[in-house]
């Protein structure tokens, strides 16, 4: 159960009221009640707009369906007599990325139908016919790592997320091959899918609200990042390393599992999960600086986990495509 | 520059580049990168080559060098050092 403030409250006055209140046992008041708050009752009976201990519920039930009925007014130990409120604001719903979304938005679940998947990065345009939209996210998330073939289904959700082929929401259109030779040539894990139309995506990224602005400025050491990505959702890091060159196994196309070496990622401090492969990587200006790849996990020194990304110019030059920065 | 921790980004560059395939070779190494260490009198900053591990290699492994030598190419005799440190990560992982 959470405690909410509303703004109309003296301000001196909260700290006391959320002690109190977390204190307090609303266990009988069962599962109809979702949360408690401190606000002002907006009738007849409270001219003076007194505060009130507000009881949100999912539903408000007559006085004789309750097993619990709110008294008129509560005592608060030390704090005084306060009136109530009974409020309906039905079902408590965290804004998840993983469903199903019509137009969909960067930072949702996408994938081919053959992967787990993860999430959609951006919308970017051919420089060649700029009219020709698409998805962008890993190659790993879009391409089986390379392995798939030209016009696959990508699905949004994504397998992991439960989506199947009647989720159809773009073909496989690009992907930037890996090299195994064992020399730090690789740039990018990025492929494209679509053409979509804007009644299958639009260009703004889920939460934040906004359309990448561009190409973000240049970033180095101790540059603050944000991403949108399915599982994370909307969080921040910070850039450890901008020369990262890392190993990471992928799926070879003649078989087998091969060694890819990476140059110029970007390591950052941690700032993802599973399921966030192929989410945009933003500056705090909204300007667009990279493709989530992936990362490492040390559980009992979470400290020193770690996000990295592919920087987007490269990713954008490997593609030959551009960001679309309008509205789609 | 001697004395100083850290070698300015050209030359710590020119050591990854030319160390990078062979620092892959020991134990446990995931990645490599460079890491700002301090500034010098110049106010240059320095670096030095990161060693990324998924764990610390034990004492009977075979041991990372401590130091890169490196010959400047504009001045063959001149052989500068650029440090390496060794950072532990855990494995990488696509985040899928």
């Amino acid at each position: 159960m959470e405690i909410l403030v509303s703004q109309d409250v003296e301000e001196d006055a909260i700290p006391h009221l959320i002690k109190v209140l977390s204190q307090y046992h609303f266990a009988e008041t069962g599962k109809n009640l979702i949360g408690i708050g401190i606000g002002v009752k907006n009738e007849v009976g409270n001219p003076d707009d007194e505060t009130c201990i507000k009881f949100y519920v999912k539903k408000k039930l007559s006085v004789s369906n309750s097993d619990f009925v709110v008294p008129e007014r509560l005592e608060l130990p030390g704090l005084g007599v306060f009136l109530t409120d009974v409020e309906e604001i039905g079902t408590l719903v965290l804004e998840t990325l993983n469903t199903r979304l019509r137009p969909a938005l960067g930072g949702y679940s996408i994938g081919h139908s053959g992967v787990k998947g993860g999430s959609a990065g951006c919308l970017v345009s051919n420089r060649n016919e700029s009219d020709q939209v698409f998805v962008l996210s890993n190659s790993h998330v879009l391409a089986k790592s390379g392995i798939a073939k030209l016009g696959d289904i990508v699905i949004q959700p994504s397998a992991k997320d439960g989506g199947t082929a009647t989720d159809t929401i773009a073909n496989l259109a690009k992907w930037v091959p890996f090299d195994f030779s064992g020399m730090f040539v690789n740039k990018v894990d990025a492929a494209i899918a679509g053409p979509v139309t804007n009644a299958e995506f639009l260009s703004e990224i889920a939460l934040l609200n906004l359309i990448p602005t561009g190409v973000g400025s240049n970033i180095q050491i101790g540059t603050k990042i944000q991403k949108v990505g399915r599982t994370t959702r909307h969080t921040f890091g910070t850039v450890k390393d901008v020369d990262f060159r890392p190993e990471i196994p992928y799926p070879k196309p003649s078989g087998g599992i091969g060694r890819a070496r990476f140059t110029d990622q970007v390591l950052c401090t941690r700032y993802s999960a599973g399921g966030d492969s192929g989410a945009l990587v933003l500056d705090e200006e909204g300007g667009a600086v990279g493709l989530h790849v992936g990362g490492t996990r040390r559980r009992l020194m979470p400290w020193r986990s770690t996000s990295f990304f592919s920087p987007i110019s490269f990713v954008l030059d490997e593609l030959n495509v551009d960001l679309v920065t309008t509205p789609f | 520059m001697w004395g100083l921790k850290g070698q300015v980004e050209g030359i710590a560059k020119k050591a990854l580049d030319y160390y990078g395939q062979r620092l892959m070779e020991y134990p446990n190494v995931v990645g490599l990168g460079l890491s700002r260490a301090r500034s010098d009198r110049s106010g240059n900053d320095l670096y030095v080559v990161k060693v990324y591990v998924s764990k610390k290699p034990s004492l009977f492994q075979r041991h990372i060098p401590s130091s890169l030598p490196l010959e400047l190419s504009n001045s063959p005799k001149h052989v500068v050092s650029v440090p390496t440190e060794i950072e532990e990560i855990g494995n990488i992982e696509l985040d899928t």
